[in-house]
């Protein structure tokens, strides 16, 4: 089984561009989670994800550098100093199964290939597993795998309440509910990340304007169109869901839209794993 | 003296010469580490390689230790087994009222004033109660998943002092952690004696020297004494695959460090275990292995096993895996992210399993030499000191702020 066909491009910044080059990419076009960043030579040297940005944005991880350059100060930094280190870094002839074996053990919905001299080759991604699996109903539902854990927030949780929410549980998404506690809309890290952008390319003094939007409810930014699946549906039926929609978790609800868990593309992924066995998976998507 | 152009014809140019772009950014800050002890264990091992690299860079950073009474050190091995999960812990409000006071007198002794401060594991937390000037993290390095409940509720009220956490693995992460926390994976150093590369006649004469015969196949743990390492299952592991190659060896190589009392029990439980039999070699620091004798038996090993039931990471995987050896593991900590099951090596259920893949690996020499050198190559890509270097450098610059 090749591993060529499962490619992807992925999204890559280098690493001399300033952070903000980031937060567009994050936002705009088809705003992908995580940009790889490569030096000038395409060797990839780290990864940023929206979590990182928002991160930075929050001043999480300490604020020295915004008491320092101030917000705008800081989006033209390097993004060399901000990402992470990637620990997912594959040679090319790694084999497809020992790729899905990793991933579903790690719960980690990607790996990173690269040529000996770490210039990237592409990125083995979970879709690309998904969309293999179209059409395949596995008699097993969404209940048995799904986490009963959900950090969500209420109507009317401001945005930067929902953001420090997102940054300390580190979650990409939360289930916005209604007073009822019924699905009400569904806010992402993209979304809060758009949000600021849109500020900073029209405002002039950002700080201020950052505090006064971050005070908005969360609703200003959250979408009302939620994708979410019910307890019974089938595993397969969940995943082509989300890939229809191009979402990477959805609630699951039942009949009342009351939030009973929260499914993920890779706990879907593991869960299929785990009912059919690796070989037959591998067997699935190679046919 | 390390320095950092060192790694460059492991890790190449590129990422030697963003490390010092890095470096340039804070040089002159101050920072200082503290951990409970400066020998034994993963956290003293990656202190000894990284703080020695980083002054290199011209950032003055320092490591001290703690100084503590061996009542210290049994309370704080059984909250290390408490936050690892161990439910049946109970530490008495005498027992913390002394770790409390020794960290006092430890804050009096030690020089905290930094631009940056980072506090490894549990140990030293209670220093942050002293803090002054700049930015504190806690680095921990255990598996604080599933923790004690009451044993971390009392620890964190003095976690929520802190700027900063810092954990091995994303699930480490305990629910409801009040302060920001960052992932780090920890890496091994492939300069250090440890890891360095050693010439096939240096490596007989370690294994001449201890009685182990180099003509015969090896397999061999490399942990500390410690029930969460499980030793008798490396034991029983060994005995099995001994019917079916009964030239087999193992070796059982562990150190005694100053904060484990428990160490001492586990090596004796062990040796008993082996009993009389000659082909087994349960060996420490106190045997004369150090950083080169575990090198030099971690390569002659022919499959390494880690029957690890909690590991903060696995390091000695790491390790095992950097000298081209195929590991054997269960599924504890980060050894999952090392061993890729077939590829790297194999994940195992049970002790027959893990059994039945050594004796295979011995079987299939080539088959061993496959997985070992893939088992390389998946650590120079993801889990070598420069990448742990980088992650430092970059947590320094975010939480003092860039000069200039």
């Amino acid at each position: 089984m090749s591993l060529q066909k499962f490619l992807v491009k992925g999204a890559t910044l280098e690493v001399d561009k300033p952070l903000i080059k980031a937060l567009e990419m994050f936002a705009y076009g088809r705003h992908p989670y995580r940009i790889l960043v490569t030096n000038g030579e395409g060797r990839v040297v780290g990864i940023i994800t929206g979590r990182r940005a928002l991160e930075i944005l929050m001043g999480a991880r300490g604020t020295g550098m915004a008491e320092k350059r101030g917000l705008r100060g800081t989006l033209e930094e390097n993004v060399g100093i901000f990402m992470d280190e990637c620990h997912e870094i594959f040679l090319e002839d790694i084999g497809v199964e020992a790729l899905l074996k990793f991933m579903v053990e790690n719960t980690i919905g990607y790996a990173v290939i690269v040529d000996q001299s770490r210039r990237l080759k592409g990125v083995f991604h979970e879709v690309a597993v998904l969309e293999r699996l179209r059409g395949k109903r596995f008699g097993a539902d969404v209940r048995s795998f799904m986490s009963k854990e959900v950090v969500f927030a209420r109507t009317g949780t401001s945005i930067e309440e929902a953001a420090q929410t997102m940054v300390r549980k580190r979650v990409r998404r939360l289930p916005v509910l209604d007073s009822d506690g019924r699905l009400g809309g569904i806010v992402t890290i993209g979304d809060i990340l758009r949000l600021i952008l849109s500020e900073v390319e029209t405002k002039d003094g950002l700080e201020r304007d950052l505090k006064e939007i971050s005070r908005a409810p969360v609703e200003r930014v959250s979408s009302t169109k939620t994708v979410s699946t019910r307890p019974e549906e089938d595993l397969g039926a969940a995943a082509e869901r989300m890939l229809d929609n191009e979402v990477s978790g959805m609630p699951v609800v039942d009949g009342q839209k009351r939030v009973l868990g929260i499914v993920s593309r890779i706990d879907i992924l593991k869960a299929v794993a785990s009912v059919i066995g690796i070989e037959s998976l591998k067997a699935e998507i190679n046919g | 003296m390390v320095k950092i152009e060192d790694y460059a014809p492991i890790v190449g140019e590129g990422t030697v010469e963003a490390i010092r772009e890095m470096a340039e950014i804070i040089r002159g800050e101050r920072a200082v580490h503290v951990n409970a002890t400066s020998y034994g264990g993963g956290v003293a091992e990656i202190l000894s390689r990284m703080i020695p690299l980083a002054r290199s860079l011209g950032i003055d950073v320092t490591w001290q230790t703690l100084k503590g009474d061996i009542d210290f050190f049994k309370v704080t091995k059984k909250m290390h087994n408490a936050l690892q999960g161990d439910l049946g812990t109970a530490i008495s409000d005498e027992e913390f009222a002394h770790y409390l006071k020794v960290n006092a007198e430890n804050a009096a002794l030690l020089e905290l004033d930094s631009d940056v401060v980072v506090i490894h594991d549990p140990q030293p937390l209670p220093l942050v109660r002293q803090r002054g000037r700049g930015k504190w993290a806690w680095r921990c390095h255990i598996d604080t998943s599933t923790p004690n409940e009451a044993v971390w509720s009392r620890l964190d009220p003095m976690v929520r002092m802190y700027d900063l956490a810092i954990f091995s693995m994303e699930r480490y992460i305990p629910k409801g952690l009040a302060i920001p926390s960052i992932i780090d994976y920890p890496t091994i150093d492939p300069l250090s004696p440890k890891n360095a590369p050693m010439k096939p006649e240096d490596v007989t004469k370690v294994l001449e020297r201890y009685g182990v015969d180099p003509d015969r196949p090896l397999i061999g743990q490399v942990a500390r004494f410690d029930p969460w390492k499980d030793p008798l299952g490396a034991i029983d592991v060994f005995r099995r695959v001994k019917s079916a190659v009964p030239g087999i060896q193992l070796a059982m190589i562990g150190s005694f460090a100053r904060d484990d009392p428990e160490g001492a029990e586990w090596y004796e439980r062990v040796l008993r275990y082996a009993g009389r039999e000659k082909d087994i070699f349960v060996l420490s620091n106190l045997d004369g292995v150090g950083d080169l004798e575990v090198n030099a038996f971690q390569r002659a090993f022919s499959v390494a096993i880690q029957l690890s039931k909690r590991e903060g990471f696995g390091l000695t995987v790491t390790e095992a895996l950097w000298k081209g050896v195929p590991v054997v593991a269960k599924r504890a900590g980060g050894i999952p992210l090392q061993v890729i099951d077939g590829t790297t090596g194999f994940l195992t259920e049970g002790l027959e399993d893990a059994a039945e893949r050594v004796a295979l690996l011995l079987r299939r020499s080539w088959l061993a030499r496959e997985l070992g050198e893939r088992g390389r190559q998946h650590v120079r890509l993801n889990f070598l000191i420069t990448k742990g270097l980088s992650n430092y450098l970059r947590m320094h610059i975010e939480l003092v702020g860039k000069m200039g």
